[in-house]
């Protein structure tokens, strides 16, 4: 069995738990309390009490509390939800780069444990694919606690490899998973970018709430690389003698052009879309990005 | 069109380091790291879009590196060109002239070698950076020592080929070799010569090498007694400088080494004779910067005993050599001139030797020092007395041969006045001094006779006495000034008692007859008393400008002893008696001192001493009546036992006339070993026709100026002989600067160049991308 500490990083865990998964639209799914999911869960169940920090949502103010003993405390509820979550976790081997602590691959894979651990808490459901050309693992949907492992075993099988064929996975996962929920892509997007947004538009356009965690390591950002260099491809056969400092400022060049591409793309079709470096903080990356989408559910 | 050589071929073998940059870059091919990369399509795609550049760049990059590392190895060697176009135009030959200091002061040691050791490097240098150039070259070597003794000569053509070791030879393949044997023989010499006399020939060979690029080094010590007021050289300069495009001066010195030098070596005056001690004077002078303690100058006399030299051949005798004891001089202070006398003593009559020496020290040739003193058997002097009992020349024999066992050396002769009428010249001559004791006149021929014999060097003293005429030697023998007689007399007088005995009678000046007398060193010249005396006019009195000095007066201010200078030779005047008759002077113990120093004082002007220096040519005359034409100089060698024999066989310019001539040594052979070139006694062995020689001795010392090594420095050179352009190297590192100044030295273009393809580099290697920002790069 894998060593779930491996992924769940329970530090980052602990910060995150006390965020709140929002879904940004009306998917399919039930949502208590602050979601406003048009299918509302059945009951909710008091589950304890906790010091009022800023940022809660007044609503949830137990005044009883406040008037007897004058403090802030916030009520919690174990909720039943219907939010169905699927993560796609990209194991093509452009995944196996990464100059830091963790490559890309292990990087996303900790993201997606993550999530899972913090959408299993919530009650919801949640399930995970890890595909390169093909879909190399698949954990169905479920809410059970116990579940997590499965999604952790499923990530931790998944050694990078193969070339990406990203347009032919969003089709299998649009018509493996046809209810309406939440689709969690993380991936460096290394692959052709146009069936790549062809793709996330198609699970848009079968109602999913659609995440892109755009995982880059800071080489492929930054590229510093000096002295005489041969790069060789991880999902090709190419290769490349260089002076890479020469190379560098178009490189730069290219990847930004990419990265404004993907993130014009995933704006046209109401992708979220988030770039995480490699070397950020996993709890900050992912706080961030539930903070601002919290926000836009707000705005919503 | 030029043609590119270097001053140092070897470095040439450099220039494959421009390879370095290239094989750089391939080790580096050859070390490069492999990443595995993920996004390949972007890089892919960059280097597709910046590939021709980043080529271009590249490729630059490498050419500007290699072509740096060119360009320092050509700065390294030297890099020159000849104008080899003007060869078109005539201007075919660089020529150059070498001007060499062979005076003693370049024997001068520091570091292990002297400073003609490196002026000879510094020559080979030139010679063999002459040879390869690929222009014409020309070499003409100009030595002091030679052009020096040619002199004046210098301008007639004969002469300037005479006087060069090398005359505009061309300088082919085999240069260094003739150089090389020619180099060997140069030896610096003991001669005193500045570069005067080589400039004038060098400007004189200057006007034939017309339409050449004319070099001139000087290789010197540049002393500063030569330099001290260069105008005449200067001005010889300005001439060269014309006819020239480069002067350099060849410094060949390091710094300035203490030096003690012989100053002189000189007999004292005194009664040169045989058995008779002699004092002479040795000086030394301190040429360094600091006082030098304790000196030590050894003396040693060499003597040959006449006997044995009639039956010896040139050459095979020995001397036998006599060591006094040392001078030992406490203290010598920086640039004073220290003066001892030592006491000397011949047993033999001749011309007999003694030498001085001093320790090694940075200069070798003034270390040693020599004199010839001719000792004669004795001094015969001659004694007129005009008194009937010839009391006067009692006393006199009675001072100068007081006994046999006191040898003065002097031998009194007494002869009548009328001996001066008979005589004839030369047998007056062989008498050191005359005397006229209480004369009481002369016949005219015997006051010529006199007079001739004064001006040639003689000396001769007058006592007054009763029978002296004073008419007659106004009249006759003062003549107005004219005569050698020093003052008019007028009459005799008494000189009063002195109640009081405080005054003495007699105040002597200071003069070698009387010094000895001054101060209290001797009291009892102040216990003679005058009593009578002659007297001048009252209102005579010596002209200043007139050779005429009182020496001594009386108490009542008149002249008592008066000189007159002669000719050549001196008169003295007593004015009173020498027996004691007019006086008690006799009687006195001053006495007999005043009479040898009186003796000495009359015969110093006989006593010519010969102070040669080396490169004086030793010419004798010779009588054919008595000497035979085969005459043998023994000259001094390298030690004192190995002297050379050299033969010259005597001229007879007028066959009818008998005098003989021959001279060693003429200019051209100054230098070599059978010259005068070397100090030392020489010898002159000439045959006489009874079969005996007659040998002459001569004393050639160098000369003591050139032991002064101070130094003009080359900022002082310069501003001297401003607004001449000179060059002043040393001579060690200018080997390596000579062809870089002969040629046209592109070293300060190389530089600019190699500067501006270092920044060039550099921005070139910045738009390549090479310089990384801060905190990205990654090797």
């Amino acid at each position: 069995m894998a060593d779930s500490k491996r992924y769940l990083h329970p530090e980052a865990i602990k910060r995150i738990s006390r965020m709140e998964l929002r879904a940004r639209h009306i998917v399919e799914g039930f949502l208590s309390g602050m979601h406003r999911s048009p299918y509302f869960g059945q009951s909710v169940e008091f589950r304890q009490h906790r010091e009022y920090a800023p940022g809660d949502d007044l609503r949830h103010v137990d005044w009883k509390v406040w008037a007897r003993q004058d403090r802030l405390t916030i009520k919690q509820y174990d909720e039943d939800t219907n939010v169905r979550c699927t993560l796609l976790v990209d194991a093509s081997a452009s995944m196996s780069y990464g100059n830091g602590p963790l490559n890309k691959y292990e990087y996303a894979s900790t993201v997606a444990a993550s999530l899972a651990y913090l959408i299993l808490k919530q009650q919801d459901a949640v399930g995970c694919v890890a595909f390169d050309d093909s879909l190399r693992t698949k954990v169905p949907v479920r809410s059970k606690r116990n579940h997590l492992q499965a999604v952790i075993d499923a990530l931790d099988v998944s050694e990078p490899r193969d070339k990406t064929d990203m347009y032919s996975i969003l089709r299998s996962v649009a018509e493996t998973y046809p209810r309406r929920g939440m689709v969690v892509l993380v991936s460096d997007l290394l692959t052709d970018t146009e069936q790549m947004l062809r793709g996330l538009k198609l699970l848009r356009r079968q109602g999913h709430d659609v995440l892109v965690f755009h995982v880059m390591d800071d080489d492929e950002l930054d590229f510093p690389f000096t002295g005489p260099t041969r790069f060789d491809g991880l999902e090709s056969l190419d290769y490349l003698n260089c002076n890479p400092r020469a190379l560098r400022e178009g490189y730069v060049a290219a990847v930004n052009e990419f990265l404004d591409e993907v993130r014009r793309g995933c704006a046209r079709n109401m992708i979220d879309y988030a770039l995480i470096r490699t070397s950020e903080p996993l709890d900050a990356a992912l706080a961030t990005y539930l903070s601002n989408r919290l926000g836009m559910h707000h705005k919503n | 069109m030029t043609i590119m050589t270097f001053v140092h071929q070897a470095l040439t073998w450099g220039f494959l380091l421009a390879l370095v940059p290239l094989l750089i870059h391939l080790i580096n091919l050859m070390r490069r790291r492999r990443v595995k990369w993920a996004a390949m399509e972007f890089l892919l795609r960059s280097y597709k879009k910046h590939r021709r550049w980043i080529w271009l760049k590249q490729f630059l990059l490498l050419l500007a590196r290699m072509a740096a590392m060119a360009l320092i190895v050509a700065m390294l060697a030297q890099w020159i060109t000849q104008r080899q176009w003007l060869t078109i135009f005539g201007a075919t030959a660089t020529h150059h002239f070498v001007l060499l200091d062979d005076s003693y002061s370049m024997s001068e040691q520091s570091g292990g070698a002297s400073a003609f050791d490196r002026a000879k490097r510094a020559m080979g240098e030139i010679a063999a950076q002459a040879i390869g150039q690929d222009s014409q070259q020309k070499f003409t070597l100009i030595r002091f020592s030679r052009v020096a003794a040619v002199g004046d000569q210098s301008e007639q053509d004969a002469d300037i080929t005479r006087v060069t070791d090398f005359n505009a030879e061309i300088v082919d393949s085999n240069f260094d070799v003739v150089l090389e044997e020619e180099r060997r023989d140069f030896e610096v010499t003991e001669l005193s010569h500045g570069p005067r006399e080589a400039f004038r020939v060098l400007n004189e060979l200057l006007k034939y090498a017309v339409d050449e690029n004319n070099i001139v080094y000087v290789l010197s010590d540049f002393r500063e007694n030569e330099w001290e007021s260069p105008s005449e050289l200067r001005e010889l300069l300005r001439e060269a400088d014309e006819a020239t495009d480069e002067i350099h001066f060849v410094n060949c010195i390091e710094t300035q080494q203490p030096n003690l030098t012989l100053a002189a070596i000189a007999p004292e005056r005194g009664t040169r004779a045989a058995g008779v001690p002699l004092f002479v004077n040795v000086s030394v002078r301190n040429n360094g910067r600091d006082a030098v303690s304790k000196v030590v100058v050894k003396i040693r006399t060499h003597y040959y005993d006449p006997a044995v030299v009639s039956s010896s051949d040139p050459g095979k005798l020995q001397p036998k050599i006599d060591e006094p004891p040392s001078i030992l001089i406490d203290e010598i202070s920086a640039g004073e001139t220290v003066t001892r006398r030592v006491q000397v003593y011949f047993p033999q009559p001749g011309p007999q030797v003694v030498e001085a020496m001093l320790n090694d020290d940075a200069v070798a040739a003034d270390n040693r020092r020599w004199c010839v003193v001719e000792v004669a058997d004795g001094q015969p002097v001659l004694l007129i007395d005009g008194s009937l009992d010839r009391d006067h020349a009692y006393f006199m024999e009675s001072a100068f041969e007081p006994g046999a066992r006191t040898n003065t050396g002097i031998r009194p002769e007494r002869q009548p006045p009328a001996f001066l009428r008979d005589a004839v010249a030369e047998s007056l001559q062989r008498y050191h001094a005359i005397y006229l004791l209480d004369v009481d006149r002369l016949d005219a021929r015997a006051i010529e006779n006199l007079e001739n014999y004064v001006r040639l060097g003689g000396g001769v003293a007058f006592f007054a006495g009763e029978n002296v005429n004073l008419n007659f030697y106004t009249q006759s023998m003062y003549r107005d000034g004219e005569g050698l007689f020093p003052l008019p007399l007028e009459r005799d007088d008494l000189l009063p008692a002195e109640l009081l005995e405080n005054t003495p009678d007699l105040e002597v000046e200071d003069h070698p007859v009387f010094n000895v007398f001054l101060g209290e060193r001797n009291p009892f010249i102040r216990l003679v008393t005058i009593e009578r005396y002659l007297r001048a006019p009252e209102d005579w009195m010596p002209s200043p400008d007139a050779p005429v000095e009182v020496l001594a007066r009386l108490r009542n201010g008149a002249p008592l002893a008066i000189e007159r200078r002669f000719g050549r030779g001196r008169v003295i005047a007593f004015l009173t008696t020498l027996a004691p008759q007019w006086n008690n002077w006799a009687h006195d113990p001053s006495f007999v001192v005043a009479l040898l120093k009186l003796q000495a004082y009359l015969t110093a002007s006989r006593q010519h001493d010969d102070t040669r220096l080396v490169g004086t040519p030793i010419a004798l005359s010779l009588s054919s009546d008595d000497y035979l034409k085969d005459v043998s100089f023994v000259v001094p060698g390298v030690t004192d036992r190995q002297s050379l024999v050299v033969k010259r066989v005597a001229t007879q310019p007028d066959q009818a006339a008998p005098a003989l001539s021959v001279v060693l040594d003429d200019a051209s052979a100054v230098t070599s070993e059978e010259g005068v070139g070397r100090s030392g006694i020489y010898e002159a062995w000439v045959p006489t026709r009874d079969g005996k020689f007659d040998v002459r001795r001569y004393a050639l010392n160098a000369n003591p100026s050139e032991g002064d090594l101070s130094i003009a420095t080359p900022q002082t050179l310069l501003s001297r002989l401003e607004p001449l352009p000179i060059k002043i190297r040393h001579a060690d590192d200018y080997a390596y600067d000579l062809m870089a100044q002969a040629g046209y030295n592109r070293s300060m273009l190389l530089m600019v160049v190699l500067m501006l393809l270092l920044i060039g580099e550099q921005l070139l290697a910045y738009s390549a991308s090479y310089h990384a920002a801060p905190g990205v790069a990654r090797g």
